[in-house]
Parts: C-alpha cells; structure tokens; sequence
C-alpha cells in the first residue's frame, strides 16, 4: 500500500506521527507498521490519533510496532488525540499501559518559539 | 451473481423500483430482493439503506462479501447504517462496528482463508428487542474459539506475537453471542440488545 498513513513531524527530542488514515485496520496495518522504525521515533515519541475513527485489532496490532521498536530504542511513547472509545479498547486490551495518553498541551514545552 | 462478486440485499417489503442503479427483483414468496454489487458501494447508498429501513419496515439486511479485507469496510459501513436506523447510542454503534469488523476478519482470515472466491455472509436481523448480527463463512470449520481475555504482555512483545485480541474484544463489547462450526463452514452470531440487558 503506497497511500501515505503517516505524517512525522519533530522538534527537539519530540517526534509527532499524526497518522493520517481515519481507518487504523487490515488494509492499513502494513503501512503503517512500515513507518514503525526507530529512525522515525525520537527519545519521545506521540502518536496522534485526531484523525482515527477506527481501530481494530489488525490494526492495534500494528501499533504494537511503534511499541516494540520504541523500547528498543529506549524512547518513550505516547498517543495524542485518542477518542473516549478508542481509550475503552486500549485499556481493555492494556495498550495503554505501554502507550499513555498525553494532551497536546504538554508538548509546549517541548516546541521551539518560532 | 459472479464468483467473488458480493451483494447486498435488503428484505422483505414490497416490490418496486427505488433506483435506477440497484436492482430489485422478488427472490421467493413474498419476498422483496434489493441486490447492488459490494464494489459499487458508496455512501450515499448507505443512505438509501436507512430510508429503505424507515419506508418498509425492514426487518433484515444481508451483505455478502468476497473474502478480500477491503470489503470489511463495506460491512463496517452496513453496522454503522444499521446502528444508526435501530437507534443505538453512538458508543453502542462503535462497539457494533468494532465487534462486527472482528467477526468479519476472523472468517476472511481463518474461515475463507481469503479465498477470494469464498463469501461471508453477514445478516443483520432486528427484532423489538434486539439486534442480531450472523457472520457466516464457507471455511472448513473450526475447532473451539477462544474468547479469554487477551491484553497486551510483556513476553508477547518480545516474541512478536501481538494478535489474537479479536474474539476477546467481540465477547466484551457484545451482549452476548455464540459460535456454531462444522465442515461447511464457520457462524458466529452476535446480539446487542436494544434496552439494558438484565
């Protein structure tokens, strides 16, 4: 699948992955497993979910990815944006345990004044 | 109807045209068929699918789709209209489509082997009490299906193995359901109840 699902921004130590498909799913796992490199992750790394509007298992377990490649590396983890009923299935299946929510607001710190 | 080429169909009510681009036609008895090829589905016919629901009273709603991933979308798609027309909360609705897009994957994967040429069928049947959702594949069947609780460990992340969530979150976010199996093939039915289940 070549549609982009990934959108990687980074400022300092901070890389956001805005994933960019609405459907995080069977179709879209493998692409977005693909971006699940440490080269694409910084010591924190946020996966933001404002344009998720589905998730199944196919594609949590593509986010287990992000999970195992981010330990690897050392780096810390965390979703941004996650709808109350995506938050429901992460901490049903204890996602969230390796992958907390943060808010937008406490990556200010983290951005450059322009 | 062409191998691999799912349909969706809508029934009974009378018989009559509702569109120059959906066939309609009497399958059996009194019977009304609304049949439309899976791949041409667009949104806007889901919408047909809603007032076809609010006009005739329809009681059941039947997609077929070729064993291809893609097409849990459209069966995805099908929950979300039939979620909506029954009045189920929108938190009910996700858990409908989660639930419904697991079931549907399982018997694309595990059921069909994405045989192309193999269906799933899925039947949405509503009653005064309850939604019933049946996922039927043509596979060679299965042993037991294991709805424990899977989360998320640590060893699993080390050993690669991150599946298998799917029959755990169906059981958790349906009512109930129920899994019957043999050589023909694979049905697990799925119930969300439309009041509180005591």
């Amino acid at each position: 699948m070549s549609d982009l699902v990934i959108q990687r921004e980074e400022f300092g130590d901070v890389a956001v992955l805005h994933i960019v498909t609405n459907s995080v799913d069977a179709i879209s796992a493998a692409a977005i497993e693909a971006s699940a490199t440490a080269t694409a992750m910084r010591p924190i790394t946020v996966l933001d979910f404002a344009n998720v509007a589905f998730i199944n298992s196919a594609g949590i377990s593509a986010l287990l990815k992000f999970v195992v490649s981010s330990r690897k590396a050392g780096y810390k983890l965390f979703a941004m944006n996650v709808s109350p009923h995506h938050q429901k299935i992460f901490k049903m299946v204890e996602m969230s345990r390796f992958m907390p929510t943060i808010e937008e607001r406490d990556l200010a710190t983290y951005r450059q004044p322009v | 109807m062409p191998a691999g080429e799912g349909q969706l169909l809508l029934w009974p009510g009378p018989s009559e045209t509702l569109s120059n681009e959906i066939s309609c036609r009497a399958p059996e008895g009194d019977g009304f068929a609304l049949a439309l090829p899976a791949r041409k589905l667009a949104s806007e016919q889901y919408g047909l699918l809603t007032q076809f629901y609010e006009d005739y009273g329809m009681q059941r709603v039947l997609v077929n789709i070729p064993s291809n991933p893609i097409f849990e979308r459209v069966v995805r798609a099908s929950a979300d209209e039939v979620g909506q027309a029954v009045g189920l909360s929108p938190e009910r609705i996700e858990d409908l489509k989660l639930a419904v897009s697991e079931a549907v994957n399982n018997a694309i994967e595990h059921g069909n082997q994405r045989h192309d040429a193999k269906l799933v069928e899925v039947t949405f049947t509503l009653d005064t009490e309850k939604l019933e959702v049946c996922v039927r594949d043509e596979g060679e069947g299965t042993g037991t299906i294991d709805f424990s609780r899977r989360i998320v460990e640590e060893h699993n992340l080390e050993s690669g193995m991150h599946r298998g969530f799917g029959m755990y979150l169906i059981r958790a976010l349906v009512d109930d359901c129920e899994v019957s199996s043999s050589h023909q093939g694979t049905t697990l039915i799925l119930r969300l109840y439309r009041k509180e289940h005591p």
